[in-house]
């Protein structure tokens, strides 16, 4: 492959910490060094500075639907309260 | 699919699915923007929420992606991820996954044996299927500097306050994310009961419900401990002083199954003799069926075997311990997963 393919990386997963999508972005680098990487963060996530040893084009994706955050926030509340209700989990012990 | 596989109908798994799906509409946009204004020659997938969010831009505007080439990591196999969901959004899962793989032509990379296969299979073409393991890492990722020689070993840290009584008894450790499904728990109860086992639980919890369901569990505080995440350019030569090493990952699911865990692969590198579940891909690993085995395996849901079994592992340790001989442990970067990449990128 030519050293100059241009290569986006796409992550659900902030790829700061997650250590498959690191060696992932190592491993492509010994064969192109134009490399971006696009992470699709949750609507709580905070955006950090890059302290990684690649020095590449980062693009943070936030959810900005409000709607759809909304949503999320109303589903993350059922959750908690789903998980919070011992006394149905105990039905089905 | 295994026997033990189970089925619950009460989980959250469909929940968390719709959430998901309802965020993907607002990162569309601004992904497509950046497609278009980077033309990349790859994109390479990390996950299905990726996957998911490109296959709704490819849907309406495939002209975009005319020259592009895809490459999917499946870091497991999605629609079978714990906690199991529901049967409608598997199918729905594994019908968008596997459609939009077909139609990139996409280039598959995953974790284990298993999984590889069951890509192969459902995209009926192996050449596009690839095997990449979770192996350890030697390199720093962070720019943070420290001093190397100041670190400790998993020995050292775990028996600086309790001493080691008897002299000749042995430390486990395992390593990885303290979290549920994990076979912690029944790692713990084995140690329970064998006085002159230490045990190191290297990791730190994923969710606050674990660590409080973890305090009410009944143990020996001097003989089990948890000791802080270490960075995984140290794991290896901080673990390397342990006895041996736990690897106890339950098959709740499919994809616990067919998993090929960092765990395994960093105990492998630290040349750990290694207790694990009985799963396909710990049997080629620990290579149980050689005449030169790393390790053993035991099921963890039966507790009666497993004891005894875990009794006699217990009595080979100097006999794994030699087999590693016989190994040649890789690293991530190594010369054979290079050319893989290079076959991958061709």
């Amino acid at each position: 492959m030519s050293k100059d393919k241009k290569i986006l990386v796409i992550t659900s997963r902030s790829f700061y910490n997650d250590y498959r999508v690191l060696k992932s972005i190592y491993n492509l680098m010994n064969f192109s060094k134009r490399i971006s990487i696009a992470q699709l963060l949750k609507s709580n996530e905070i955006i950090q500075k890059n302290n990684t040893i690649f020095d590449i084009n980062i693009y943070s994706i936030k959810p900005k639907n409000k709607a759809s955050i909304n949503i999320q926030k109303f589903f993350e509340k059922k959750v908690d309260k789903f998980k919070r209700n011992e006394k149905f989990f105990k039905i089905f012990k | 699919m295994p026997s033990f596989y189970t089925f619950k109908f009460f989980n959250l798994g469909y929940l968390k699915f719709i959430n998901d799906y309802i965020n993907i509409k607002s990162y569309e946009k601004e992904l497509e923007n950046i497609i278009t204004k980077n033309i990349p020659d790859i994109i390479y997938i990390h996950e299905f929420k990726a996957l998911l969010v490109l296959s709704s831009i490819y849907k309406k505007n495939k002209i975009l992606f005319k020259n592009i080439k895809f490459i999917y990591d499946a870091h497991e196999i999605e629609c079978f991820r714990n906690p199991p969901k529901v049967f409608i959004i598997k199918l729905f899962i594994e019908f968008i996954e596997i459609k939009f793989l077909k139609q990139v032509k996409a280039k598959v990379i995953s974790v284990s044996h298993g999984i590889c296969n069951y890509y192969s299979n459902k995209l009926k073409n192996n050449k596009n299927i690839f095997l990449i393991k979770n192996l350890p890492s030697k390199i720093r990722f962070y720019k943070d500097n420290y001093d190397i020689t100041t670190e400790k070993n998993v020995k050292e840290v775990f028996f600086q306050d309790t001493p080691r009584d008897p002299p000749n008894s042995k430390l486990g450790i395992y390593s990885g994310i303290l979290t549920l499904n994990r076979g912690i728990e029944e790692a713990i109860q084995l140690i329970n009961n064998f006085p002159n086992i230490y045990l190191a639980l290297v990791g730190s919890f994923n969710s606050k419900k674990f660590e409080a369901r973890f305090d009410k569990l009944n143990y020996d505080r001097s003989r089990i401990k948890i000791i802080e995440h270490v960075e995984n350019d140290l794991l290896i030569n901080f673990i390397k002083t342990a006895d041996f090493s736990i690897v106890p990952t339950l098959p709740i699911t499919l994809s616990y199954y067919h998993s090929s865990p960092n765990k395994l692969h960093e105990s492998k590198a630290a040349n750990l003799p290694i207790f694990a579940q009985i799963l396909p891909e710990h049997l080629i690993e620990l290579k149980v069926n050689s005449s030169h085995p790393i390790g053993a395996v035991s099921d963890f849901f039966n507790h009666i075997n497993l004891k005894n079994d875990f009794e006699i592992f217990l009595n080979h340790l100097n006999e794994y311990k030699h087999n590693y001989k016989f190994e040649k442990i890789s690293y991530f970067n190594s010369p054979d997963q290079v050319k893989i990449y290079q076959k991958i990128l061709r």
